[in-house]
């Protein structure tokens, strides 16, 4: 038995909080409730990354039998996932603000719970563990989504998001049990040894594809992306900010864990489909984000376009692939949760400022929150001198150093497809005059914005500190797996 | 010192950012501008113009896993092209003083920012250096046209972002391809120019790295047909915006064909010549023509760039002495007198508010001042002899015309529209009866700017060697390289 219960500390720790969390919810007075929860919320999240940051090692280390393995990759994007959820809750705090919510005890420790659900997905090395850290997860947010149920567009996305979603975690678990069936083991290891060993059979093809099917759902890409529009749209714009930063982040980087050592045998077979998957995707996202108005549908079909592009870098080889798709995805988290801070900072009541064109003249309320909106929308773009640039970059050059010319050239026409899109909220801030748009400057939306949109500007300068990164993860990985 | 150079500006920018008074930042923005244009000569006096090869080389590891390097210089070619740049931005904050009435401080912050990437545009040594610069450049410009533009500016100014984004996608993806040949062939991956440039590409590769690079190009400086981004952004920017388009942003296209598409790719530059000559021929004589019924003065004057742009890339594309030297001393020129003219239209449209043609008239009984510039810049973009534009102008067409005499003849017939849409808007505006009552003449500030163009047009004009001199081993380095 190899137990080794003190690796999975930082979980434990959260999961600890937030069930005392939990109880006290009971006991605090409801117009306390807000600052109070944030605040410890903040205070737990911030204590959990600094027990992550401390356990990170080049050297894997399992727990539980190898149902959980952490190496630096896995620790690397705990972090991430704990900045997010950090983030969230300094948006959640001044939306709820301005939004009052009646479960805010909730609100907060179920955001633990989704929290805890992606470092948990991150490090799994077995499929139930899998599963079941998926399903923690995806739950927390559909709550999440749902709290907010004086807005009926909330409780539609709720159920729609829970719907596709149960569907998604369905066809996974079908999947996974055939690849039990094929090999007798339920550990990655054992799995991957099995079934490189064997010849390709139809079953083995189904379940790879209904694996893939399932992880497509989660990251939103074509044609799997149905409900991606409305549920961000739908959604409180803190709660979208995590799940198209967080979210994304760990199903992605579970998808890497899984897949690359488990169907390495028949990579040859997949790449064709990955590719046309992505390329669509990209395409698709780009095209139906053309006129969008409302930002955050705008954001949501933009994410699946970048959904493409992630998906593109895959097919490189393994080592190049893991390093390109956690580049792109840790600069992604902070251009994403940046785009949806802005939102939530010029939303207002009756949801005034989702609109693109209510942003009109923000320039001359707030010269720096239009600042802001260059770079997070040119980063997204993929302009430089903006992070984005650079994990687009390194896309291209993984492509074209493995043969994808072609795909190379999708991903920038796509990109130049999208820029149109990103564009807008730049012409409306900075062309057109003449908005009643409130801004709060004293909501703690501000300092996310501020904070990572200069992180956006920073990078972009220093890209050296996220490829650092992203290499410590991959050598961790590859290491593990050898 | 070229670091400094590429910072100054920036640091200018963030301190008119962080100024609180709208009235000090123009002279903040002029300080700056005017102490890059002093490092900028400072560069000059010490540069050895005899030797060939990169001088002024600042280095420092930038990316360090994908060997992108932090890597700047300036050879002859850059340096002419980095004083044009600092000389036009240094030239275009006294032309916003009266036309830039809001948001000053957003305006001179975005200029400031936009020398910044321009300059870096010149003196990167580092091909996604030069890149990144080259993306950046239109971010600051885009705004600029869309924030004080005219009436149209919003559809002006994305026209000119996304025209201009789409031509270097096919760069970037020219860019990954070439380095990760290199990568292949030497196993040492870089992205510094001139170790790229020692790598002999068999021609097959050439042609299309060729033609990803030219689309990047040819947006930019434009080449007929990729041009009609340009009447509109022109026309809507207002008027530094349009001194620093024509001035410094056309001629980043030409400098891209010399630095990177001729010695990367000379066997392909060589081939595709003819291509461009036709390209360029069509650019002379059909937008002169179009030119000729314009009754707007700015898109006269726009509809000339392009014109006049036909003539460097026949020069460049001649593959001989004269047509190189030409086009780069014409790059140059070009520079000055089209933003000297445009100076001149911003000055009669700030009277006037108006630049249609047909509404002016009889203005020298008013401003003989203005009249008399404005004569010195119509007879320099003619190319008069004794005007920079003269000398430009002859050696491409000499040039033009060693490579291919039809190329040579029809560049001698667009200098003859030339001079018809030239002289018949001077005779409008100036002459013929006047149509308004009022017009003030040049104010100081106005006549020492445009006073100091026309002393360099004409001193160029009579010494073209002070500029020539120092791109002269240039020249003759880069005709070895092409094996010319």
């Amino acid at each position: 038995m190899e137990l080794n219960p003190n690796l999975l500390l930082p979980e434990g720790f959260l999961l600890v909080s937030a069930l005392i969390m939990l109880l006290v919810d009971l006991v605090v007075p409801d117009r306390r409730k807000n600052g109070l929860f944030a605040a410890v919320s903040f205070v737990v999240i911030a204590v959990t990354m600094f027990l992550v940051a401390s356990t990170v090692t080049l050297e894997p280390q399992r727990a539980f039998n190898g149902f959980v393995k952490k190496d630096a990759m896995v620790v690397i994007s705990q972090v991430f996932i704990l900045l997010c959820g950090l983030f969230s809750v300094l948006m959640s705090y001044s939306y709820i603000e301005k939004f009052p919510l009646k479960h805010k005890g909730e609100y907060y420790y179920t955001l633990l719970f989704a929290v805890l659900g992606g470092m948990l997905l991150v490090e799994a090395n077995e499929f139930s563990t899998l599963f079941v850290s998926l399903e923690v997860m995806s739950i927390s947010v559909y709550i999440l989504i749902a709290l907010f149920k004086g807005e009926e567009r909330s409780l539609e996305a709720g159920l729609k998001y829970f719907i596709m979603g149960s569907v998604g975690a369905a066809v996974l678990v079908y999947g996974l049990a055939v690849l039990y069936g094929l090999s007798g083991t339920t550990l990655y290891s054992g799995v991957s040894d099995v079934v490189n060993e064997a010849e390709i059979t139809p079953a083995l093809l189904l379940s790879v594809i209904l694996v893939a099917v399932a992880f497509l759902f989660k990251t939103g890409a074509v044609p799997f992306h149905g409900w991606v529009p409305d549920v961000y749209q739908g959604s409180a714009a803190p709660v979208t900010a995590f799940m198209s930063a967080a979210v994304k982040l760990a199903a992605f980087v579970a998808f890497l864990r899984l897949f690359l050592p488990l169907f390495s045998s028949i990579a040859t077979e997949w790449t064709l489909a990955v590719l046309a998957v992505a390329v669509v995707t990209m395409f698709a996202g780009a095209l139906m984000a053309l006129n969008q108005d409302n930002v955050k549908r705008m954001l949501a079909y933009s994410a699946i376009s970048h959904t493409g592009v992630v998906l593109a870098a895959f097919v490189t080889v393994p080592a190049l692939a893991s390093f390109t798709v956690l580049f792109y995805l840790f600069v992604y988290v902070f251009m994403t949760v940046a785009a949806f801070g802005i939102v939530s900072l010029l939303t207002s009541r009756g949801f005034k400022g989702e609109d693109v064109q209510d942003w009109k003249g923000l320039l001359k309320k707030s010269p720096f929150l239009s600042f802001c909106v260059v770079v997070i929308f040119m980063s997204l773009a993929g302009i430089p001198p903006f992070a984005g640039f650079w994990a687009k970059f390194y896309v291209l050059l993984a492509l074209v150093r493995e043969g994808f010319v072609l795909t190379a050239l999708a991903v920038l026409l796509s990109s130049l497809l999208s820029l149109y899109i990103y564009l807008k909220p730049l012409v409306y801030v900075f062309m057109k005059e003449g908005s009643e748009l409130e801004v709060s400057f004293s909501s703690t939306d501000y300092v996310v914005v501020g904070f990572t949109s200069l992180s956006i500007l920073v990078l972009g300068i220093f890209p050296k500190l996220v490829a650092e990164l992203s290499l410590l993860s991959v050598a961790s990985f590859l290491r593990g797996l050898s | 010192m070229l670091s400094a150079i590429l910072l100054i500006p920036l640091l200018g920018a963030l301190l008119v950012a962080f100024c609180r008074n709208e009235e000090r930042v123009k002279w903040i923005a002029l300080f700056f501008t005017g102490v890059e244009l002093l490092l900028t000569l400072y560069v000059m006096f010490n540069f050895d113009p005899s030797r060939s090869g990169f001088q002024f080389v600042d280095y420092g590891s930038w990316v360090p896993d994908i060997s992108v390097m932090y890597k700047v210089g300036v050879d002859g070619l850059s340096l002419v092209m980095l004083f044009m740049t600092t000389l036009i931005t240094f030239i275009a904050v006294p032309s916003a003083w009266n036309y830039i009435k809001e948001r000053k401080k957003l305006f001179y912050a975005l200029l400031l920012l936009l020398e910044t990437a321009m300059v870096g545009v010149f003196i990167s040594l580092d091909l996604l250096l030069f890149y990144i610069f080259w993306e950046a450049m239109l971010i600051p410009m885009a705004l600029i046209i869309g924030i004080w533009g005219g009436e149209r500016r919003i559809y002006s100014a994305l026209k000119f972002f996304i025209y201009t984004f789409a031509g270097s996608i096919f760069l970037l993806v020219g860019m990954v391809v070439l380095v990760i040949l290199y990568g292949s062939t030497t196993g040492n991956y870089t992205f510094d120019i001139t170790e790229l440039t020692k790598l002999k590409l068999p021609l097959e590769v050439q042609k299309w790295l060729f033609w990803a690079f030219f689309i990047a190009f040819a947006v930019k400086v434009p080449v007929w047909p990729f041009h009609t981004w340009l009447p509109d952004a022109h026309v809507e920017a207002p008027t530094p915006g349009s001194v620093i388009l024509a001035g410094v942003l056309l001629k980043m296209g030409t400098y891209g064909f010399l630095r990177f598409s001729l010695p990367l790719f000379p066997d392909a530059f060589k081939l595709y010549a003819p291509v461009v000559f036709v390209l360029g021929v069509i650019a002379i004589i059909y937008t002169a023509l179009v030119a000729l019924v314009q009754e707007d003065v700015k898109k006269i004057v726009a509809y000339s760039s392009v014109s006049h742009m036909g003539f460097v890339m026949i020069g460049m594309f001649s593959l001989n002495v004269q047509g190189i030297e030409g086009a780069i001393f014409q790059m140059l020129n070009h520079g000055l007198v089209s933003a000297a003219l445009f100076f001149v239209v911003g000055v009669i449209y700030e009277r006037l508010h108006t630049r249609n043609i047909t509404q002016m008239g009889g203005l020298s009984e008013f401003a003989p001042k203005l009249a008399t510039l404005a004569m010195v810049f119509t007879m320099a973009s003619v190319g008069l002899p004794g005007t920079s534009s003269f000398i430009g102008e002859f050696l491409t067409i000499l040039g033009g015309f060693k490579a291919a005499k039809w190329a040579g003849i029809l560049m001698a017939l667009g200098v003859i529209f030339g001079a018809a849409y030239m002289l018949y808007m001077y005779r409008n505006v100036f002459f013929l009866k006047p149509k308004v009552s009022k017009f003030s003449d040049l104010d100081l500030r106005e006549l020492a700017t445009l006073a100091f163009i026309a002393v360099l047009v004409v001193w160029w004009g009579f010494f073209p060697e002070v500029i020539m001199g120092f791109f002269h081993s240039y020249v003759s380095e880069i005709l070895k390289v092409a094996g010319v």
